[in-house]
């Protein structure tokens, strides 16, 4: 229910998220500062001391995500709601806009009222109310409100038609089904109508269910969890890790340059296999490993340095797995030398410039380090047999990697409608739950009205008789 | 030309008349119930039996209130039958076949011997109003009385009209026509054309009754009894128990010989030829309608039920029909069962008016006239269960205004009939309307086994419920209380009870039976069922009330009576022409009505908050 309760703390996302590269969360109302403030943790503090208008910079906790954003706060009364008043800014990711907004609605009401999406023109509207902006008719503002309800209204048809609108229709229809059957078994239980059992609602509300999930892959990229793979690229300066990693990642991250020590700081690239996230970090050309000295080192350059080493041993520390790139062209016992000294989970090595070897040394260096993977990165050669070893090393020691899929989203759909699929997902489950067990069949119902709701919500459908239109058009009623 | 003065007039003496008269009489009001035919008080127009899904609700509601019904089929229930006991827990209902002599006899008798009230033969014809100067959203007139048949003049504070079927009521039987409100008897005619120049609007509605027959004709070997529940749970929360003996209905089936003759005969239904134009109910269609609506099915149920115990009549439910008398024989003996019966009664369609109850308050008083309230048929519903709590409402809302009281209006969290009263006045209804389960969103909390926890306060405050029920309610709850308390504290096992309780496999009883302290406390059924619904759904229920309580701040939202719609700007004249014709009491009740849309909401928000928010703002 929208465009009610002025005790309540309203929000709304104002630049549309998916495309743009920033977006805002704009929060008004008593609750306004305490919301964010409370996802800002230690940051909180400084957010609260706030007066009139200041900007902070601020981390907020979203579940295992520390995301750093900047906020305005706007306090009462010098805001254009007259309310307490936060503006988030952030990255226009649709996960992370879908992410903060969910636990900025996540709580239940309380005496301070609730915080719940800005009903059509109600930021406009709570400005009029409060004496802020001075518009002399009430009119006026009616006629905005009511100009902003038929743009929504408009978006919102367009939002719903088409691909998206067809899906989200064959789920309403598929859980007014499950909940017709049910709310028939329970009206007329005298009726020759045939049995429903648990099992076939098992069937059905399981299959919408599936259906909502598969409908959310396609809506949006799911967060990045930080469980995916770190693979860490290490070597004696100019193996060929950089190079490595640019023709693994099929583009050019790190510069690349035949003069050892060119990389200094850590460069990353992220690549999927099967499913997998993997995480390419090629650290600066060196460990912490002694012997290696570096010609004609100022103290400044040796300053750097030893900073290199540090985060260079804080990399190691963290992966799962180091990939030893080793020049075949060079003095490869040395440097297999040199890999038995480093600390790591799991090492793997990797002959680099297999294609300027001449064929004698190669089979040397085959004798010495059997197991080695050969690679060229100029020709792009042996890349997919080291991605797979190096994921079959890992699972071998940590077991399965979790994989993230990684669907391009199909639909561009708002936080809104993603809270939505995410409500009609959860109060599906709970459905299932309940026909699992022994739950009576209202019981069962109650979770599948929670369904429907959502979804007439996220339609614009208005609820009416449709249970009871269902049953009689299909059920011969009438004792 | 005589003339009497009363304060409460009630119009019919119908299911919704009995308890808007007993109310207004039991409150103290003089009061008077105007029917045509004093014989036939709380006469069973249609099928003998009264409860079912969402009805066996609101008669224990009614009870609780202080309502006549429950006591009267506890009276006269010659089977008694608990729907969905193996389906939900919160969703049992209560059923009985009454004998159906015996509940009129009853109910009359009732009606004739409550002190302040007064039966009156007569016919009303008109209402006695005196004009009121025009004022947004209130009352163009003012009742003062009712105008009979006869001449004669009944003077009255305030009325209540229960006219059920018989406004401008005509009987259909193939093309055969017959004024009346019910077989043999008259209708009235001049009503409803008078409260439709008074400015109402008026609709028409159908409802269909299935043919009666001789029980000793009928070969009852081809049929399959159908028992009621052994032993008897009586409706009423202060019933001394059932005490009539108890008799099975029995079942048997159309088959493709009744179909076919059904369907030859098509032509001749009043039905389908479009002589009958008022709408009928979805749930109970004629047999002409099921077998052309489903007609891939091959049989249809017909349920036998007994009219009472010393009556040979059988009432065929499942029957209804307004075919033709010789059509009606075929149909009728096409069934193995009812090859040799003799009809007793043909079956046969009224059509009548009603007044859209969009027209009314929640109080069940008119918009229009102030004092004349309505109930029953007349609002567009239908059934026995229905038109009571409608009359009960309306009896006791009357009086509640004589006496410049708070009125009594039920919320859809409170009770089916709070869920009843709201879907009146939010939209006229399309059918006739009946209560069903599907129907309240809150259907967890209103349980048959708390009415009496959720109400009976109420009907006490009333006046209405006498202290012995309440000591006996208080009793209840202690006892409900009680046991979970020791359930929570007692262990078996080394599990405590109400764990053990909460476990799909046991019921109450299976608990009970481990313990000897719990056995002690000897809960009831209706305790019993308390306590085990309460701690096995737990979750459930608080997530009801939750959402109840998110329901309840846009209910409270509250809508002043003479708010002008005609000064808002902004809003789409569907809306504004709607909101200005319910007049809803909430912002909450407003959201409900049909095509009023969010942004609706939001600019009458900000016309309700105008006048406070604006307080010292320059």
């Amino acid at each position: 229910m929208a465009g009610s309760n002025t005790a309540d703390t309203i929000l709304a996302v104002s630049s549309p998220p998916g495309a743009g590269s920033v977006c805002i969360v704009r929060l008004s109302g008593p609750r306004a500062l305490g919301r964010v403030a409370f996802l800002a943790g230690l940051d909180g503090s400084r957010i609260l001391a706030c007066r009139g208008f200041s900007e902070v910079q601020a981390s907020l906790q979203l579940d295992a995500l520390s995301l750093p954003v900047r906020v305005a706060v706007y306090r009462s009364p010098r805001s254009y709601t007259g309310e307490d008043l936060c503006e988030i800014t952030l990255p226009g990711s649709l996960p992370l806009v879908s992410l903060l907004t969910r636990r900025l609605i996540a709580s239940s009401p309380d005496s301070e009222g609730e915080v719940r999406w800005a009903g059509p023109g109600e930021f406009t509207q709570r400005a009029f109310l409060s004496g802020r902006i001075d518009l002399t008719e009430a009119e006026s503002v009616a006629q905005l409100i009511s100009a902003a309800g038929e743009a929504e209204a408009r978006a919102s048809h367009r939002g719903i038609r088409g691909e998206l609108g067809a899906r989200l229709r064959s789920l309403r229809e598929g859980v007014l089904e499950c909940l017709a059957l049910i709310e028939a078994a329970l009206d007329f239980p005298d009726e020759d109508i045939p049995e429903v059992s648990r099992e076939t609602l098992l069937g059905r509300v399981g299959e919408v269910k599936a259906n909502v999930e598969r409908l959310e892959d396609a809506t949006a990229l799911r967060v990045m969890t930080p469980s995916s793979l770190r693979v860490v690229l290490c070597g004696f300066p100019n193996a060929g890790k950089s190079s490595l990693l640019n023709a693994i990642c099929g583009r050019p991250l790190a510069l690349t340059s035949p003069v050892p020590g060119t990389t200094r700081d850590p460069v990353r690239g992220v690549t999927f296999f099967e499913g997998r996230r993997l995480e390419w970090i090629d650290l600066a050309g060196t460990t912490d490993t002694e012997g290696w000295t570096f010609g004609g080192e100022s103290d400044e350059e040796s300053v750097i340095w030893s900073a290199v080493r540090r985060l260079t041993q804080l990399e190691l520390e963290s992966s799962d797995l180091v990939v030893w790139v080793v020049d075949s062209t060079g003095d490869f016992r040395a440097s297999l030398a040199a890999r038995e000294r480093i600390k790591a989970p799991e090492i793997i090595t990797v002959f680099q410039k297999a294609d300027l070897v001449d064929s004698q040394a190669r089979q040397e260096a085959v004798l010495e380090a059997p197991e080695a993977f050969w690679v060229s990165a100029r020709e792009r050669s042996g890349l997919e047999n080291l991605v797979a070893g190096a994921v079959a090393a890992v699972e071998r020691t940590r077991g399965a990697v979790a994989r993230v899929e990684r669907v391009a989203p199909s639909f561009f759909v708002s936080t809104h409608q993603q809270l939505a699929l995410e409500r009609i997902g959860d109060a599906l489950a709970r459905a299932l739950g309940g026909l699992a067990s022994t739950a009576g069949f209202e019981y069962v119902a109650s979770d599948l009205r929670d369904a429907m709701a959502a979804l007439d919500d996220v339609l614009g459908a208005s609820p009416g008789d449709a249970v009871l239109d269902w049953v009689f058009a299909r059920f011969c009623i009438g004792k | 030309m005589s003339e009497c003065a009363f304060d409460v007039l009630v119009v019919g003496g119908g299911h919704a008349g009995i308890e808007a008269a007993l109310a207004a009489a039991r409150m103290g009001m003089a009061t008077a119930l105007v029917t045509l035919d004093s014989r036939a008080i709380g006469r069973m127009s249609c099928n003998p039996a009264i409860g079912g899904l969402g009805k066996g609700q609101m008669v224990r509601e009614l009870d609780a209130l202080g309502g006549e019904m429950a006591h009267a089929v506890d009276d006269c229930g010659i089977q008694f039958h608990m729907l969905n006991t193996r389906k939900g827990p919160a969703v049992r209902a209560p059923r009985a076949q009454c004998d159906k002599h015996r509940y009129q006899d009853r109910m009359a008798r009732v009606c004739l011997s409550t002190e302040n009230l007064t039966v009156l033969e007569g016919k009303a014809e008109e209402l006695i109003i005196a004009s009121l100067g025009s004022s947004v959203g209130g009352a163009a007139y003012r009742l003062l009385g009712l105008k009979l048949a006869d001449g004669s003049e009944l003077r009255g504070r305030a009325a209540v009209l229960t006219n059920g079927t018989f406004l401008r009521g005509l009987l259909h039987c193939g093309f055969e026509q017959t004024k009346g409100g019910r077989v043999g008897e008259d209708a009235a005619y001049g009503l409803s054309p008078f409260l439709e120049r008074l400015g109402f609007e008026r609709g028409r509605l159908k409802t269909g009754t299935p043919p009666r027959v001789e029980a000793s004709t009928v070969d009852w070997s081809r049929t399959t009894p159908q028992p009621g529940d052994d032993p008897p749970v009586p409706f009423s929360h202060s019933s001394a128990g059932v005490v009539l003996p108890q008799v099975p209905c029995h079942i048997a089936h159309t088959n493709e010989e009744t179909h076919a003759a059904i369907r030859e005969n098509l032509h001749r239904s009043p039905m389908y030829s479009g002589v009958i134009s008022g709408i009928g109910p979805r749930y109970c269609p004629s047999i002409e309608d099921k077998v052309v609506r489903f007609s891939e099915k091959e049989r249809h149920q017909i349920f036998l039920e007994p009219e009472g115990l010393d009556t040979s009549w059988i009432y065929l439910n499942g029957l209804s029909t307004s075919l033709p008398k010789d059509v009606q024989d075929q149909v009728v003996t096409s069934v193995p069962a009812l090859k040799n019966a003799r009809i007793l009664q043909y079956g046969y369609a009224v059509e009548y008016d009603f007044f859209p109850p969009t027209q009314i308050r929640a109080t069940f008083e008119t918009k229009l006239v102030e004092g004349l309230y309505f109930a029953g048929q007349i609002c567009g519903t239908s059934g026995y269960e229905e038109a009571a709590g409608q009359g009960f409402l309306a009896g006791v809302n009357a009086v509640l205004k004589l006496r410049a009281r708070d009125p009594l209006i039920l919320e859809r969290s409170d009770a089916y009939l709070g869920v009843l009263v709201d879907d009146l006045v939010v939209e006229c209804p399309r059918e006739p309307y009946r209560m069903f389960t599907s129907r309240a969103e809150y259907r967890l909390l209103l349980r048959s086994d708390n009415a009496d926890v959720r109400l009976m306060e109420t009907g006490h405050k009333l006046g209405l419920i006498p202290a012995e029920s309440m000591r006996r309610l208080e009793q209840k709850k202690r006892q409900v209380a009680a046991a979970a308390r020791y359930m929570e504290t007692h262990r078996h096992e080394g599990k405590d009870l109400l764990r053990l309780l909460r476990q799909p496999e046991h019921s109450y009883r299976d608990v009970e039976a481990l313990d000897p302290g719990l056995q002690a406390l000897s809960l009831s059924d209706d305790e019993a069922q308390a306590v085990e619904v309460e701690a096995k759904y737990a979750t459930y229920i608080d997530r009801q009330n939750q959402q109840i309580e998110k329901w309840k701040r846009m209910e409270r939202r509250v809508i002043p009576e003479n708010f002008d719609y005609g000064a808002i700007k902004g809003i789409r004249a569907e809306s504004r022409e709607k909101l200005g014709k319910v007049r809803p009491r909430s912002v909450g009740q407003a959201s409900r009505i049909s095509g009023v849309t969010p942004a609706d909401l939001g600019v009458l928000i900000l016309y309700l908050d105008l006048p406070e928010r604006r307080k010292g703002v320059s």
